[in-house]
């Protein structure tokens, strides 16, 4: 992550640094100093449980979290050579749909049931490109072949209800990439779904990463569809990122006793010993999380030094850092 | 309406008799002037208060005018004053619920309390002070109707905008950057057309009986014109002389609101998405 966010490498689509978001009178940031960089063709992901902050982190990236209520602070934020953070409604408005994409995890419910896919798919074009409505059809007819929807011109003038989940997501999709977005925000897009489709539109969004290059910000709570897609992993607890790096080297040495715990929680093919791990305790109410790492009510490594201060970000290996004072975790394993 | 909801209308009886009844009397108002059997404002002395016969089907009021032919002019005030100000009560209405409901904020606030006092007072004494306050007339008669029901339209709107503001494509349609305009007339509007045609079929109903109390009170359509609210105002003086006088726009009142409730229930039922 660099520090100066107006020498960024060619290829970062996004960069946030120190993102805070609170709400109302409340002192206690529910996100809390998060740092995030996309970078062209790669997928980021934030993993974490519900109620982590992941969603609202992309809700206020893509400028939809009104605040008031909300507050949200950034030390800096920079996408297609500005701070979207700071950009006004109607400026932030002709960004979204356009620079900035993003696709929601209730397929059943995020399509406008009074109008059909058509009218939807090119009310995304017509709001954003200057084009006639037959250059906007056509748009629409080549995405929907693009996210491999079969006889896509007749579906132009299905209604939403007329359509199966899969084939709604699918939809989404298409409407999130008609405008060839520099960065896609998927919010769970596949949780909604059952397991075979969501396996299918898993690999959809990979293939059309591959052929677009188009910079995704994932978010999910399961790690199984990390593993498949992403690129990058950002471990989300309570409102920080607790563990990031590249999805190998997590996977292979996670050093965040939180990430340590959702593997052991992740049920996995062939190898069966004893029950799945649980992580004791639950997630604390925002007004009782500790001083220091929020994590230390869980921790079984926990000290007064983990409650007492909030551990810095430390480099494990290049890419790959961590926030844990216990970092190197081997060091406390007692065998 | 979706072939669904139609079907569910088709199949429920006792909406399709209101529409029959609703249906007949639009139709009498509209071609009053060709099926009427008389001019129902021309006066005869020697047929004063008679009972209905052959000449007279619902006979003669107290300038022996025919009461057949003045119940159908009459049916052209009465079903005109319910529609049209049901409509003017929905462009105002409408809109302020609308802004009420997706902006909130401060907007709410003042358009909520403005009509919180409105609703405060009945629909009727408020449409009755403001029918005297604008002076007798029929035009005036519709306007206080519609001001008196346009709270209603608002609180209604209201309620079901911060619904629909709710779902996930209103989310979505901000997602892909449509200005508030946008969102809000292809979004919110039609999906919240719904409960609002319900409400102004009942609301048309409610309409026809204030129209008919206010030519009752004579702040309605004006003599010699025939409204059925000013007819029984003229035939309670002769209640026992010419029972019949108030019979007919009694009854003919009392089939169009029972028409017009029933098709607003059947309506509702059709429309609703959770029944079968």
């Amino acid at each position: 992550m660099s520090a100066d966010p107006s020498v960024l490498p060619e290829d970062v689509v996004l960069a946030v640094e120190g993102l805070s978001i609170g709400f109302g009178g409340s002192p206690v940031n529910l996100v809390d100093g998060v740092s995030l960089t996309v970078r062209r063709g790669r997928t980021l992901a934030v993993v974490g449980e519900s109620g982590c902050g992941k969603s609202i982190t992309s809700l206020a990236l893509m400028g939809l979290l009104p605040h008031p209520p909300a507050r949200i602070g950034h030390q800096s934020a920079r996408f297609q050579g500005i701070d979207p953070l700071t950009l006004g409604q109607r400026a932030f408005a002709d960004l979204r749909g356009d620079r900035l994409a993003m696709i929601f995890q209730e397929p059943m419910t995020s399509l406008n049931p009074v109008f059909t896919v058509g009218d939807q798919i090119t009310e995304v074009v017509l709001r954003h490109k200057k084009v006639g409505r037959s250059e906007a059809l056509a748009r629409a007819v080549k995405i929907l072949n693009q996210v491999r929807i079969p006889a896509a011109e007749q579906r132009l003038s299905a209604y939403p209800h007329e359509l199966s989940g899969g084939m709604r997501q699918r939809v989404m999709i298409a409407m999130a990439l008609v405008n060839g977005p520099d960065l896609l925000i998927a919010d769970e897009p596949t949780t909604a779904l059952d397991v075979t489709i969501q396996a299918q539109i898993l690999s959809l969004i990979e293939d059309l990463q591959a052929t677009t290059g188009t910079a995704m910000l994932l978010i999910t709570h399961d790690l199984g569809v990390v593993a498949e897609t992403a690129h990058d992993v950002a471990v989300m607890y309570a409102g920080r990122i607790v563990e990031s790096g590249p999805v190998e080297a997590l996977f292979a040495d996670p050093q965040h006793p939180y990430t340590v715990g959702l593997m052991g929680a992740m049920p996995q093919m062939g190898r069966r010993e004893g029950r799945l791990l649980s992580i004791p305790g639950s997630v604390p109410a925002p007004a009782l999380f500790p001083a220091g790492c929020r994590f230390a009510t869980r921790c079984p490594f926990a000290d007064d030094a983990c409650r007492r201060s909030v551990p810095p970000a430390t480099v494990v290996t290049p890419g790959h850092s961590v926030s844990c004072w216990k970092a190197p975790l081997e060091e406390h394993i007692v065998r | 309406m979706t072939s669904r909801s139609l079907r569910k209308f088709l199949n429920h009886h006792s909406a399709l008799a209101g529409l029959v009844v609703v249906v007949f009397f639009v139709l009498v108002a509209a071609l009053a002037p060709l099926i009427m059997p008389d001019d129902p404002l021309k006066t005869n002395f020697l047929a004063v208060r008679k009972a209905p016969s052959m000449a007279h089907w619902l006979g003669t009021d107290e300038l022996g005018r025919d009461i057949l032919s003045r119940m159908m002019l009459g049916a052209r005030a009465s079903l005109l004053a319910g529609g049209i100000s049901v409509v003017i009560a929905m462009a105002i209405g409408v809109p302020l619920g609308m802004v009420a409901g997706y902006f909130g904020k401060t907007a709410d606030q003042v358009i909520s309390r403005l009509t919180d006092a409105l609703l405060s007072c009945p629909f009727l004494i408020l449409a009755i002070a403001l029918g005297a306050f604008l002076g007798p007339s029929l035009g005036n008669a519709m306007i206080a109707i519609a001001l008196s029901a346009a709270p209603i339209f608002i609180r209604l709107t209201r309620g079901e905008v911060m619904a629909v503001v709710q779902e996930d494509y209103v989310e979505g349609a901000r997602a892909i950057g449509l200005p508030h305009r946008w969102i809000i007339v292809r979004y919110i509007l039609p999906n919240i057309l719904s409960p609002l045609l319900v409400q102004a079929t009942l609301t048309v109903a409610t309409a026809i009986i204030a129209e008919a109390s206010l030519s009752f009170l004579g702040l309605g359509q004006q003599p010699p014109s025939p409204s059925w609210g000013a007819m029984l105002n003229v035939a309670k003086n002769f209640m026992e002389q010419a029972p019949w006088m108030s019979v007919s726009p009694g009854v003919a009142i009392f089939l169009v609101v029972l028409g017009l409730n029933l098709l607003g229930d059947g309506l509702r039922d059709a429309l609703d998405p959770r029944g079968d």
